[in-house]
């Protein structure tokens, strides 16, 4: 690559980024539900990336990109059909070139050598057998494409070539270049002439329709009804040997309106949808008219590299020109988006962080001054104007918040393919269903999420969903089904993951915990069945391989929910042995700001991740009990573990090296509780399946806090997660629940083993 | 002439000197942020002891070091005269709590003795040398030890 080219690096990477993902998304469902929409949308995505990873000179990609797109093309014109062999052959050939732009992002250039991929490609396009004939007859059909084998990108298109007004006659040369007959010309000329204005339909037939030819048929006598076809794409004999997929097209010319003309064809049974499009306005740049855009790919192609006397007119030039800006999206779209460094928001939402404080602060100060003062105009409008400083700040949050966020399909798009493989690697048919991929969550949380859903989605492939015929003797269906459903819930992100197999069976994971030496057959005993199920969370359980004849689950289920307590997530899970299981997970819908509970411990400020708040309870010492040297209470009839944030940081001996100031705050803190014996303030909280009482002074309210990291100096505090700034400019400390919650089961074991 | 001013001008330190303990100690001016009143430090429970806390400078979260209780001198009682140093240092800010700073000071390098235990009872490692102002003697400290977290391979 030259240094011209370096400069377009960034973009080429990013494009190419987007097409392979559109690519790996659209390969999959093709390998399920062909349609001709989806094969004309992934023949375009080839075709960009082949066009661009030439124009930056990396050949490699571009040959390999060149045999895809030839796959796409013979698909398309139903050449050759969807199978097993090609979906494998196309995701190798989309691997390599992942590889190859991992590489080019990583060094500029790439040395992978794709000669495998390429070929194997090319064989399955040679392996096929044809559905249609190669070179079908020219004259039979009014327009058709005719096309050489081998050369897929050397070919017009009905639509293309009719947009081409007939100036010279073009002959079918052995190029393959499809045009409207002599007779079909003269037509168009007439009915252009006479007034008549020429569409271009495509019409798209109900996937489950059993004969398309009939349909199709109907849809032509219907517009023969009212106007006269010109041209249909493929041949009207293919399209009566049913040798299409679920779309066709026709040049039609006709006095009546686009939206008659579409109504006539839809009204048709088992007519989904019909685009009709004036032929004119394939060459205007402001329409979107995807089905043609992508049409005219290859005629732009062919009158670049050969031009073809009689094509090269003022409409075939703009139709070029279309082409151009509709593979580079429309101009107009271009200009309402712009590409905005990451960091940049990263720094703006940290200025908005520092904004929130100040304009606590500043209310704060108001209301300070009220207090001191006499009420007087100046204070007033201080007061409105501090007021309007935070409706301002707020939505500005907002938006910066908003301007930050992604749709979670930038996760799941990665998983089709994975669920797919890993099926097909472990014999199981499965069905993956996506909901909600559009839902919105913070760049920060989606960085992290991925890997914890994989993991979970392994789990319910390889240990949920049995064998298709485990499930045939069971009397459920062959696949299994795994659905990935994400959804808004108030301040949160609800991520399901469920499946209908063979679920999770309390009883063996009892055992299995007993022999295992985690629990005391006493203990599994008192356990419920969802505590039970929830033991596959616990470190003990992370081997897979022992248990997995009987428990199911359990590969590194562990480590799946610390990751996600990391990043402030509760994880959730039902199972009904037999059924199937789902894992539900709570995510904050950002990690830079979190509604937190301030509560006051020794006379500091903390704050609680409100995610993982239950519930905040008032009771009275007597109602604490000690059961097996841990505090409890009876709360309706459970019994929940009290856990004293002040033990657990240890407080009373810190508070003898504070300053003055924390000291004597201590010392009145330590003489209130001896004395009076007051009421104790819990807040519940829940760290995925354990729930324990946290006992604090006082509880403050809840706020928005904006999340600090102590820094490395400080390194890392179990027990803490991060520091916020309150409103009067003081440190308050995130409490870590689960770190807590950790903390205070060891050193309880600790003091009983002492 | 003009050669002669830019070579004593290289071979001068600018100290901020500051006292801890009964001593005159100093950092390199050009590691200092800035020095600021003790204000309220929000401890961090279960962090390292020689940290006292955090505090709020403009925004941003910053870890303080008890200076005292770091260089293994005895704690003293918090005065209004106390301050806290505010040092940059790999990539880290940090304020260091001092009993009160005196002020900047010129010293020759000349005048830098390599430390030695006859002169005071401080860890070596803190301490990058020795040097006379007049009568008194300053301890110039050496941040990249004072402020490594991880004294264990001391």
């Amino acid at each position: 690559m030259n240094d011209d080219m370096s400069q377009y690096l960034g973009v080429f990477l990013d494009e190419a980024n987007e097409q392979m993902e559109l690519l790996e998304r659209d390969i999959l469902v093709l390998e399920q539900q062909p349609s001709m929409e989806l094969l004309q949308g992934i023949f375009r995505a080839a075709h960009t990336l082949k066009g661009s990873s030439r124009a930056m000179g990396f050949t490699t990609m571009g040959e390999l990109t060149h045999a895809m797109e030839d796959v796409f093309d013979k698909l398309r014109h139903g050449e050759i059909t969807v199978s097993g062999e090609l979906i494998n052959a196309l995701f190798d050939g989309l691997d390599a070139l992942k590889e190859m732009k991992d590489q080019v992002a990583a060094s500029g250039s790439t040395t992978l050598d794709a000669a495998r991929q390429t070929a194997r490609l090319r064989a399955s396009l040679e392996a096929m057998p044809a559905a249609a004939p190669a070179a079908p007859p020219v004259a039979t059909a009014p327009a058709k494409r005719s096309r050489a084998s081998g050369a897929p990108r050397t070919k017009k298109k009905a639509s293309s070539a009719a947009a081409a007004p007939p100036a010279g006659p073009s002959t079918p040369v052995s190029g393959g270049t499809t045009i409207l007959t002599a007779t079909a010309q003269m037509s168009l000329q007439e009915a252009i002439a006479a007034n008549y204005s020429i569409f271009c339909l495509t019409v798209q037939i109900a996937h489950d329709c059993v004969m398309k030819s009939v349909r199709a048929l109907m849809v032509l006598q219907a517009l023969e009804h009212i106007g006269s076809i010109l041209a249909t794409t493929p041949g009207e004999e293919e399209l009566e040997n049913e040798e299409f997929a679920f779309a066709f097209e026709v040049v039609f010319a006709s006095q009546k309106d686009a939206e008659t003309i579409r109504g006539r064809v839809c009204h048709i049974t088992e007519i989904v949808d019909a685009l009709v499009v004036p032929w004119a306005q394939t060459s205007d740049l402001d329409t979107p008219v995807p089905q043609l855009k992508l049409e005219t790919i290859p005629a732009m192609s062919d009158t670049g590299s050969e031009p073809a006397a009689g094509l090269e007119t003022a409409h075939a030039r703009e139709a070029e020109e279309a082409t151009k800006s509709t593979g580079s999206r429309t101009g107009s779209a271009q200009a309402q988006t712009v590409r905005v460094d990451v960091a940049r928001l990263d720094k703006l939402l940290n200025l908005v962080g520092e904004l929130v404080i100040d304009r606590t602060r500043i209310a704060q100060l108001g209301s300070q001054l009220e207090r001191a003062m006499q009420s007087n105009d100046v204070l007033e409008s201080l007061n409105e104007t501090s007021a309007h400083i935070g409706r301002i700040t707020d939505e500005l949050q907002e938006e910066i918040m908003k301007a930050r966020m992604l749709p979670i399909d930038n996760v799941f798009n990665r998983f089709p393919r994975m669920v797919r493989d890993l099926a097909q690697k472990l014999g199981k048919e499965i069905n993956f269903e996506i909901e909600g991929k559009e839902t919105e969550l913070d760049r920060s949380v989606i960085e992290v999420i991925g890997d914890p859903l994989i993991h979970m989605l392994r789990n319910s492939v390889d240990h949920g969903i049995e064998t298709p015929e485990e499930r045939e003797q069971t009397g459920k269906p062959r696949a299994g089904l795994v659905s990935l459903r994400a959804r808004h819930e108030e301040n949160h992100i609800v991520l399901e993951i469920e499946d209908d197999g063979k679920g999770m069976n309390p009883e063996t994971l009892r055992a299995s915990a007993i022999k295992k030496g985690i629990l005391t057959p006493e203990a599994a005993a008192r356990m419920s069945d969802r505590e039970a199920i929830n033991l596959i969370f616990g470190s003990g359980f992370s081997m897979a391989k022992t248990v997995s004849e009987v428990s199911g689950r359990g590969v590194g289920m562990d480590i799946v929910r610390s990751n996600l307590q990391k990043l402030g997530a509760t994880i959730d899970i039902e199972s009904k042995w037999g059924h199937g299981s789902t894992f539900t997970v709570k995510l904050p819908l950002t990690l830079a700001i979190i509604r937190g509970l301030l509560v006051r411990v020794n006379g500091s400020v903390y704050a609680l991740p409100l995610v993982s708040v239950v519930e905040t309870l008032r009771i009275e010492p007597e109602e604490v009990h000690v059961v097996n040297h841990r505090e409890v209470i009876v709360q309706r009839g459970r019994t929940l573990p009290i856990v004293r944030l002040r033990d657990v940081f240890h407080l009373a001996d810190a508070a003898v090296c504070a300053s003055g100031v924390e000291s004597k705050a201590a010392a009145r803190g330590e003489g209130r509780r001896r004395k009076a014996k007051p009421s104790l303030y819990l807040v519940v909280v829940g760290a995925a399946e354990k729930q324990v009482g946290l006992v604090v002074d006082t509880l403050i309210g809840e706020q928005e806090v904006v999340i600090k990291a102590l820094g490395k100096f400080v390194g890392d505090i179990r027990g803490i997660s991060g520091a916020t700034i309150l409103g009067d400019g003081r440190v308050a400390l995130i409490v870590d629940i689960n770190g807590i919650i950790t903390i205070a089961v060891e050193e309880k074991g600790r003091a009983y083993a002492a | 002439m003009a050669a002669a001013v830019l070579e004593v001008a290289e071979r001068e330190e600018q100290l901020v000197a500051f006292h801890l303990a009964n001593e005159i100690y100093g950092v390199d001016i050009s590691a200092i942020n800035e020095i600021i009143r003790l204000r309220e430090i929000t401890q961090i429970p279960r962090a390292n002891p020689d940290i006292e806390g955090v505090i709020n400078l403009r925004g941003k979260i910053v870890p303080i070091l008890d200076l005292r209780r770091r260089l293994g001198l005895p704690a003293a009682e918090r005065t209004g005269v106390n301050r806290i140093i505010v040092v940059e240092n790999g990539g880290c800010t940090v304020g260091l709590v001092v009993d009160g700073v005196t002020g900047v000071l010129r010293i020759a390098d000349t005048s830098i003795e390599p430390p030695s235990k006859l002169i005071c009872s401080l860890h070596e490692a803190y301490i990058r040398g020795v040097g006379k102002v007049g009568d008194k003697l300053v301890i110039l400290l050496n941040m990249d030890f004072v402020l490594k977290v991880d004294l264990s391979e001391l």
